[in-house]
């Protein structure tokens, strides 16, 4: 570690360059971090339904905030374009409403607004809500569709700006694309498990990733199997022989009904020539009954439409993050097929 | 001198002599003779005698001579080396004898032929006390001389010079004979005259040896290693003393790195500086720090410790490390107590002492900037003094580091800033010899400005559908500040017949870190491999397999990392302590013994505090518009800056320029619409850490001294209560892991120690002692230990939670030292020690489903709790000495050499079986330090080189023996010149670890480092000026 000639020198000129140096003790600049300002999101990017769907409702939120929410108005504009197929001169608000709860009751209320003469733009008054206080934490816009069977094409919402004396600025999220749904697999199925058969059929696929599904017993279940294929999400409902109250309270009026106990099973999927695969995660059990950890898995299947109506769903493959090695997958080496029929 | 002495013995011996045949004469023959034979009333024995500064003894002899009186007494009790001058005729023995009750506090009771002799110096001391005071100082340089042995001759009546040279003597009203002695000076031999309740001015100047055998320039070094040796000699516990002067021998630019030269004192490094203070194998929280007798806070939110890389080494008049406490002490030290002593006003002449530093640092390629300057002056016949101290240390500095965190790889660039900016101030006031007024203040300011620059290879290693292979990109740009100030306004008087001394103080540490800022990066590739293996010292790596050797690697493209997030920080930390205390001595004697009782009491209230502000946010905006880019992705290209290393560990590694924190900044300020906060993440954050503590300490003590002949016995009993309340908040976790809920919590504990201590000091030889002490202490909590805050992840079934009923660690402490000093040349010294530690206080997990958002579902929690009980056995030898004994060129060799060993046991929960127990090291615990520096003074020049050993110590305990942390032996080698041009300026250059060692962690065993970080070498070269 000897000294060098060269380093000799370093040491002369910057002894000689320090004589008025000092400590650069600042940011060059200053982040506005500070009562980071609440911010207006729509809750979702991107968004589709069936063709025949005759609204749709997209849903505006104040992203995760600390504090109170504003108590004075703002003014929300809004534009609808990039209008693709079917939608141009179709599509427009119908209305924007949020719900108050009070005593287990849900109460819709309507929002104001002003579209311009087309529809396509105009602007949204929220104001504060008399019984909260404040403005509301969430509304929903909801869009008229074309409604036709045969509806197809695409259409974007936008948030274009935001006018208000409070903290609130738009957020990141504002623009929404709505797309029509022409997947070979959307939409509403169902499965019959008719016997033990199907059912140990049914749960060596799903068991593994339901905690819930795999307690079940043939005994506990009526058979009935509800597929829905939405935009980019898979939803399974397994409707259970028990039956319970469900009592429901809207606008002040409570409703008392009977029903089928479910189960329910969300993955997101993608689908397309014929490759299904669905992702998503399941909580891992503990002895206590209760969850202690939540695991990302992978199901990858392939699909076939028959002319009657029906859904074929051939499994080839699961794993999870615990179990993913050759070997170890949940399943692999085998195929289940499921039949699922137009709902 | 000599025939004092020897007339003193053999006055001691006669007189013993004399009161065997008194006592048996009074015992046995005057009974009987009694009745035939009857003596004269000593009013009618005529006498004239005139003596002037005679001894008792003497004047006893010269009666019994002349009458056929006899003196009956008891040598122990009655002082007969005193002096006394009769200069009036008292014409009979009865005057004469009531003129000497009165001078020497005797009292005189004829019986027949015998006079009794008795001390009525307990009963009637307040009639005839009275005191000498004065200062010791070099009688060439009029520098005062801390720790010299100040003594009355023929008696057990001494003291020693405190850090300012000052010294009070109590006794009888009368003349003495008065001898001071210091470690490479001539014993000074004086009289002074005590008058009743009267002080005595004695200044005292003492002639070094030195200076009169050898005709040679005495250097400061010479002189702080005098004032040391003989403070340390003349300590009643067990001390090291390091003065301003013997700092300045190492090239030690802060306190901590001072210290480490000290024996049994280790140190905690942080970027290759000194911070922490280890004394004897225990780790920082069981030492306690003061700045002039009184704790300072720390300035760390979670500690009680204090980094003392946050005060200049040249703000201080000395350190002192008391390695066993005495009861006038805080208890709260287990390890032992660091007292850093502030500088005084000393002489009424002008004293500037000015230095300036340059330096450079090879790592960083940058200079460093040193200065300081103090002034100080007597005023109004020295009675007001004014000191003012100033330094400013400014430092550039770095590392090189890789680390290792199990499969991933982290290679890290620091780059820092450091400055330390002292002040210090005291004012004091004497009013005579016997009063004096004082306000101290310091201010210490220490910043600590770091860009770190991080690549973190993230290796998918099962190759699993759910994970990529990774690498994260981070640049930091953090300033920390940390203020310790502190404010002491006291008294002491001194009275013939006690002495009171009384405080307040304020004291404030403050670390703020106005800006924490880092910015994350990260990008997937599609073969990333590490091997830790081929080469232990230094991991390799490929990247979609090429090595990372190759300037093609892809990992080295910054646009192949995408923006991940931008973190803000913000935290705030105060701790404040209120302290007032008084101090009453009184002094005493018995027979020949002399001794004091002290008491006193103390209050001290703390407020403790901390803030976190931590925002982290995530981009969501889409595309980014930066200068000199086309719209597009959120990539590393469009914000990197900075310098880049292109040396880093030394080429071994290639590195890319880093995100530049500003441009990042400046793009978040212009778009926050594009950001999203974290919410749940800064809510969790800032509840888990933040808290508030107040702690209230009330402590008295009882203590008494004596000195018996050559022993000294220093005992007593320290009584201290402790009341702490805080408010802090619980964060739970829900199954799914999402912040569920946030709880304040608030609540309070109080616990009391009963310490008695002990010091034995046997002065075998003038320079030779052996010690031996028996201590209680105890260290409290850490702050972070005791609040309640909990984090309860109820998915993970795991939580950490505080442990508001922990009790500080107790300790029994047992020491035996033995010193010799070789004069002003050196010391050998040696010594064992043992501790025995109660409630040792451990991090335990357990399981358990009945705590509170347990939702009954079993937790394993961890929790610092009190344990078993731990030990700590050590031996330590310290070897100093100028070699004037070698022959030749050789003579002007020095050396200084210590070495620590310590062995500790802990017994703690086993990791592996829960309801078992392990035995472990104590953390920080090395089992061998040392120091070793040999130095050659050549004519005005003098050239040392100093290597400071520390030896591998448990860091951190992990979650099974295979995980725990030790940080590796290090060894550092150090050199320093300084050439004396004239005696009031030097020149000096000093080189800092020359060999480059590293800082090293491994884990398990020392073939797995899992860090490794390099500083290069730095140096300074400066001139030191002394008006």
């Amino acid at each position: 570690m000897l000294m060098k000639t060269s380093q000799l020198k370093n040491i002369l000129i910057a002894s000689l360059s320090l004589i008025f140096a000092c400590a650069d003790n600042e940011l060059d600049v200053t982040p506005e971090d500070q009562n980071f300002p609440f911010q207006i999101i729509l809750d979702a990017d991107e968004g589709g339904d069936l063709p025949n769907a005759e609204d749709y409702s997209i849903e505006v939120t104040f992203a995760d905030y600390i504090g109170s929410l504003p108590k004075g108005t703002f003014t929300l504009s809004y534009q609808i374009d990039n209008f693709e197929g079917d939608m141009e001169g179709k599509v427009h608000i119908d209305q924007v409403l949020y719900e108050y709860e009070e005593d287990d009751c849900a109460f819709e209320r309507e929002i104001n607004f002003i579209p311009s003469n087309d529809g396509l733009s105009g602007s949204i008054l929220i104001t504060p809500d008399p019984d909260l206080g404040t403005v509301p934490e969430t509304f929903e816009i909801v869009l008229t569709l074309p409604g036709n069977d045969n509806t197809e094409g695409s259409f974007a919402f936008r948030l274009t700006s935001l006018e208000t004396s409070e903290r609130v600025i738009l957020g990141p999220a504002i623009e929404f694309e709505y797309e029509v749904l022409n997947s070979d697999v959307a939409g509403e199925w169902e499965m019959d498990i008719a016997d033990k058969e199907d059912f140990k059929t049914f749960k060596s696929i799903f068991a593994p990733l339901s905690h819930d599904i795999d307690e079940l017993e043939f005994i506990d279940i009526t058979g009935k199997v509800a597929f829905e294929f939405e935009y980019g999400e898979m939803q399974m409902e397994i409707e259970l022989a028990e039956e319970e109250e469900v009592v429901s309270c809207e606008d002040g009026e409570t409703e008392i009904e009977i029903k089928n106990k479910i189960i329910e099973f969300e993955a997101d999927y993608e689908a397309d020539d014929g490759e299904l695969s669905l992702e998503g995660s399941h909580e891992i059990i503990g002895e206590d009954g209760e969850a202690e950890d939540e695991v990302d898995f992978i199901l990858r299947a392939e699909y076939t439409n028959s002319e009657d109506g029906t859904l074929n769903l051939t499994i080839e493959h699961i794993v999870d993050e615990n179990n993913f090695k050759v070997g170890e997958e949940l399943l692999n080496g085998k195929t289940v097929t499921l039949k699922l029929i137009k709902g | 001198m000599n025939n004092l002495k020897q007339a003193k013995q053999k006055a001691i011996g006669f007189a013993g002599f004399a009161v065997l045949i008194s006592v048996l004469q009074l015992s046995f023959l005057n009974p009987l003779l009694g009745a035939t034979h009857s003596a004269k009333d000593i009013y009618a024995v005529e006498m004239h005698l005139k003596v002037s500064n005679a001894p008792l003894h003497e004047i006893f002899k010269s009666i019994e001579d002349r009458t056929e009186f006899r003196f009956t007494y008891s040598s122990k009790n009655i002082n007969l080396a005193r002096l006394v001058t009769i200069e009036k005729d008292y014409n009979t023995l009865g005057k004469l004898l009531d003129f000497l009750a009165l001078e020497a506090s005797l009292e005189f009771k004829q019986l027949n032929t015998n006079i009794l002799v008795k001390s009525v110096v307990n009963s009637r001391r307040t009639a005839a006390q009275g005191t000498i005071s004065g200062r010791v100082t070099d009688g060439h340089t009029k520098e005062v001389l801390p720790g010299a042995t100040i003594y009355i001759a023929g008696t057990t009546i001494g003291t020693t010079s405190d850090v300012n040279g000052e010294y009070l003597l109590r006794a009888s009203e009368g003349e003495y004979q008065v001898e001071v002695s210091y470690i490479g000076y001539k014993k000074f031999e004086g009289s002074a005259l005590i008058n009743s309740n009267q002080n005595s001015v004695l200044n005292i100047s003492l002639i070094s040896d030195a200076t009169e055998l050898k005709d040679v320039t005495i250097t400061g070094m010479m002189q702080g290693q005098q004032r040391a040796l003989n403070q340390q000699r003349s300590a009643e516990n067990i001390k090291n003393v390091v003065s301003a002067d013997q700092i300045g021998r190492f090239p030690d630019p802060n306190v901590a790195e001072a210290l480490q030269r000290v024996p049994a004192v280790n140190i905690e490094r942080d970027q290759g500086e000194g911070r922490y203070v280890l004394v004897r194998g225990l780790a920082p929280q069981f030492t306690n720090i003061s700045i002039n007798g009184e704790q300072i806070p720390s300035p760390e939110a979670g500690v009680r410790f204090v980094a003392l890389d946050a005060i200049p080494a040249d703000q201080l008049a000395s350190i002192e490390v008391s390695k066993a406490l005495t009861p006038d002490m805080d208890g709260d030290a287990i390890g032992g107590n660091v007292n850093l002593i502030t500088r005084t006003a000393q002489s009424s002449s002008p004293s500037i002492s000015a230095s300036a530093l340059a330096g450079y640092n090879q790592l960083v390629g940058r200079t460093n900037l040193q200065g300081s300057l103090e002034v100080s002056k007597r005023f109004f016949n020295d009675k007001l003094g004014i000191m003012l101290n100033s330094s400013y240390y400014e430092t550039d500095r770095g590392s090189d580091n890789w680390e290792r965190d199990d499969n991933d790889l982290e290679l890290r660039d620091y780059d820092l800033v450091r400055t330390r900016l002292g002040l210090s101030g005291t004012i004091d006031y004497r009013f005579n010899g016997s009063n004096e007024v004082y306000f101290r203040t310091i201010y210490n300011k220490f910043t600590d400005h770091e860009l770190r620059r991080r690549y973190i290879f993230v290796p998918n290693i099962d190759d699993s559908p759910f994970e990529e292979n990774n690498i994260e990109r981070f640049t930091k740009d953090r300033l920390e500040k940390q203020m310790v100030s502190s404010f002491n306004l006291g008294a002491k008087h001194n009275f013939p017949h006690f002495s009171l001394d009384y405080e307040a103080a304020y004291a404030e540490a403050i670390q703020d870190t106005p800006f924490d800022v880092e910015v994350g990066s990260v990008a997937e590739v599609d073969q990333l491999a590490i091997d830790f293996t081929s080469d232990k010292d230094f991991p390799q790596f490929s990247v979609d397999d090429l090595p990372h050797t190759s300037p093609s690697n892809v990992y080295l493209d910054n646009s192949i990392y995408k923006f991940d997030e931008f973190v803000m920080g913000r935290t705030y930390a105060t701790d404040i302590n209120k302290t007032a205390k008084i101090n009453l001595m009184f002094p005493l004697k018995s027979g020949n013994a002399s001794g004091s009782i002290k008491l006193g009491g103390k209050v001290r209230m703390k407020e403790k505090k901390y803030d976190v502000s931590e925002n982290v946010f995530s981009w969501e905006g889409g595309n980014v518009s930066f200068p000199g880019f086309e719209e597009g992705n959120y990539t590393l290209e469009k914000f990197q800056g900075g310098t880049v290393d292109n040396n880093f560990l030394d080429n071994r590694y290639q590195l890319r320029a880093n995100a530049d924190p500003a441009k990042v900044i400046r793009h978040f300020n212009q778009n926050k619409n594009g950001y999203e906060l974290d919410v749940e993440s800064k809510l969790a954050a800032e509840a888990i850490e933040a808290y508030q503590a107040s702690e209230d300490v009330y402590a008295g003590y009882l203590m008494s001294k004596w000195q018996i002949s050559k022993l000294m016995i220093l005992g007593g009993i320290r009584y201290e209560k402790t009341n702490v309340s805080y408010d802090s908040k619980e964060v739970i976790y829900d199954f799914q892991g999402n912040l569920e809920e946030i709880i304040p919590v608030s609540g309070s504990t109080n616990y009391y120690f009963v310490l008695p201590q002990l010091h034995l000091k046997y002065s075998l030889k003038e320079n030779t002692n052996i010690r031996l002490a028996a201590t209680r202490s105890y260290a409290r909590p850490n702050f972070q230990d005791i609040i309640p805050s909990q984090e309860i992840e109820l998915n993970s079934r795991e939580g950490f939670v505080g442990n508001p009923a922990l009790k500080p660690v107790e300790a029994t402490n047992l020491d035996f030292m033995t010193e010799h000093y070789f004069g002003a040349n050196g010391i050998l010294s040696g010594g064992v020690f043992y501790k025995k530690l109660n409630n040792f206080i451990f991090n335990r997990r357990f399981q358990t489903s009945n705590y509170p958002g347990a939702q009954g579902v079993d937790l394993t929690l961890t929790q610092a709790q009190n344990g078993e009980d731990a030990s700590l056995f050590g031996f330590e030898i310290a070897y100093q000495h100028n070699l004037t004994f070698l022959p030749g060129v050789l003579k002007d060799l020095s050396i200084y050499a210590n070495y620590t060993f310590t062995y500790s046991n802990a017994d703690i929960q086993s990791r592996n079986d829960l309801s078992k127990s392990e035995s472990i090291r104590l953390p920080g615990q090395a089992k061998n330090i040392g120091n070793l520096s040999i130095a050659y003074d050549w004519k005005r020049l003098n050239i040392r080189i100093s290597s400071n050993f520390n030896g591998s110590y448990l860091s951190e305990v992990g979650e099974d023996a295979d995980d725990d942390l030790y940080v590796n032996d290090r060894m550092q080698l150090d050199a320093t010149a300084t050439f004396t041009i004239t005696p009031k300026l030097r020149m000096f250059t000093e080189f800092l670890n020359i060999t480059n060692q590293p800082f090293e962690v491994y884990q398990g065993s020392t073939d797995q480092f899992i860090q490794r970080e390099f500083y290069s070498w730095w140096t300074r070269v400066g001139l030191k000026l002394d008006l």
